[in-house]
């Protein structure tokens, strides 16, 4: 990828990465396991970016977290609350409308 | 595990206290699970890279901007800022007051010149109060852009082999000793400001200012860097929080404008009122030669306390970068 697209392709993924995040916490994932899914699915995430966003959508009350002491290591889970849900509905029609009309205005080419 | 453990102090560290317990246990978990059982130094070296730049992290936990002065000094900023406002207000204050009292003249009523006087107090007061947060935040800003510590913008490449050890107790920089130096600036820059008011010749009922006023504002510009340059070189020690060989030499440096400074000034030909020191020949029945030859012994003393102070502080801060031979690496 060439110098100059790479922070713009940074700039449009911006938006889309709460929805991305939100999506894989339907079930309960803590940091690592949430990295490695969303690499999986190639949505490239900062860790440093990661985890402070995490939080703040715990303040957001959409995600609530839980330390998990039963395994040998102590892991923090997050999962979606009730708000969380709603709020991913709501950012997913969101999304497939958006999209939906940007790609009408890039093929589509003529105006109305 | 040193490694790990700093990374995360240096995150934790610009956190606020409530979130700092949670923020740690969690970069702990983090980097084992993006680690082997025993991981290498490279793999944790590696681990550590994705995760970036712990002040860059840290901003990010605190949703905090990156400002003029960025959330790596500003905890720093205010800090010294605390130190430095009520210093700078008290000194000028008393100063102010001492010249208002000595300068009490007879010609206005008692209350004009109260109110003239409160008015005098207040206007150095503010002056010397914009003046310490204007210089206090030029000096961090500088810091900010300019400093190759830890504590810079973290815009630049990151690494964690930067992560430094905690420091030997013999180098550190006590607290005590900057806010001295700040009060000594302080109280030098204030009677300075003063002179003509504080720096009198008294006898009798009468007074008259020892120092010429066109010699004083000759001065004045260089008083002001040399303050400023002594509030940021305390700062500097501050952020930096101990001794090391090229602040040591700084040092040097600027103790050696000081001298230059002190020197210049006090064989400044005009500096001394002749008015004042024909007056001072007279009250003790003396001829101009032996006046001028007291006169000349008195700056001769001054100057090498001066020299003797300096030469003092200067060595002082090479032996203090001198690691005791003890510590290991």
């Amino acid at each position: 990828m060439s110098e100059q697209i790479s922070p713009l392709v940074t700039e449009l993924r911006r938006g889309t990465l709460i929805l991305a995040v939100l999506s894989q916490l339907k079930t309960p994932q803590y940091g690592y396991s949430l990295v490695q899914a969303l690499e999986q699915a190639s949505v490239s995430i900062d860790q440093s970016t990661l985890y402070p966003l995490l939080r703040r959508l715990e303040k957001q009350q959409l995600v609530s977290s839980t330390w998990d002491t039963t395994e040998a290591r102590p892991r923090k889970y997050y999962v979606l609350t009730e708000q969380g849900h709603q709020v991913l509905e709501e950012l997913y029609r969101e999304w497939k409308q958006m999209s939906l009309n940007l790609q009408n205005l890039l093929e589509g080419g003529t105006s109305l | 595990m040193m490694y790990r453990d700093a990374y995360i102090a240096e995150v934790t560290r610009r956190l606020p206290q409530t979130m700092r317990e949670d923020v740690a246990l969690e970069l702990e978990s983090t980097i084992a699970d993006m680690t082997s059982d025993t991981p290498s130094q490279e793999e944790l070296f590696e681990a550590l890279r994705q995760l970036g730049d712990p002040v860059l992290l840290a901003s990010r936990y605190l949703e905090r901007p990156l400002h003029l002065i960025g959330p790596a000094l500003y905890p720093t900023f205010i800090s010294i800022l605390k130190i430095v406002l009520p210093i700078a207000l008290i000194v000028s204050g008393l100063t102010a007051l001492l010249g208002v009292i000595v300068d009490f003249s007879e010609e206005f009523s008692w209350g004009q010149g109260i109110i003239q006087g409160i008015l005098q107090i207040v206007g150095s007061m503010l002056a010397a109060g914009i003046q310490s947060v204007f210089w206090v935040g030029l000096v961090f800003a500088l810091i900010e852009r300019y400093s190759s510590s830890r504590d810079t913008i973290p815009l630049s490449k990151w690494d964690p082999s930067q992560l430094k050890p905690v420091t030997l107790k013999k180098r550190q920089i006590s607290r005590a000793s900057l806010i001295g130096g700040f009060v000594w600036t302080a109280i030098w820059v204030g009677i300075y400001l003063n002179a003509s008011n504080l720096i009198r010749l008294y006898w009798e009922d009468q007074s008259l200012p020892l120092l010429n006023e066109e010699a004083l504002r000759f001065f004045l510009p260089a008083v002001i860097a040399l303050a400023a340059v002594e509030v940021g070189f305390g700062i500097y020690k501050w952020v930096k929080g101990f001794w090391t060989i090229p602040m040591a030499f700084w040092n040097l440096v600027f103790n050696l404008f000081w001298i230059i400074g002190t020197v210049l000034f006090l064989t400044h030909p005009e500096l001394f009122s002749q008015e004042a020191l024909t007056q001072f020949g007279e009250l003790l029945g003396q001829t101009t030669a032996e006046t001028e030859s007291l006169k000349r012994w008195a700056v001769w003393t001054l100057l090498i306390s001066f020299i003797v102070i300096a030469t003092t502080d200067v060595v002082d801060g090479f032996m203090k970068t001198r690691v005791p031979r003890h510590q290991k690496k």
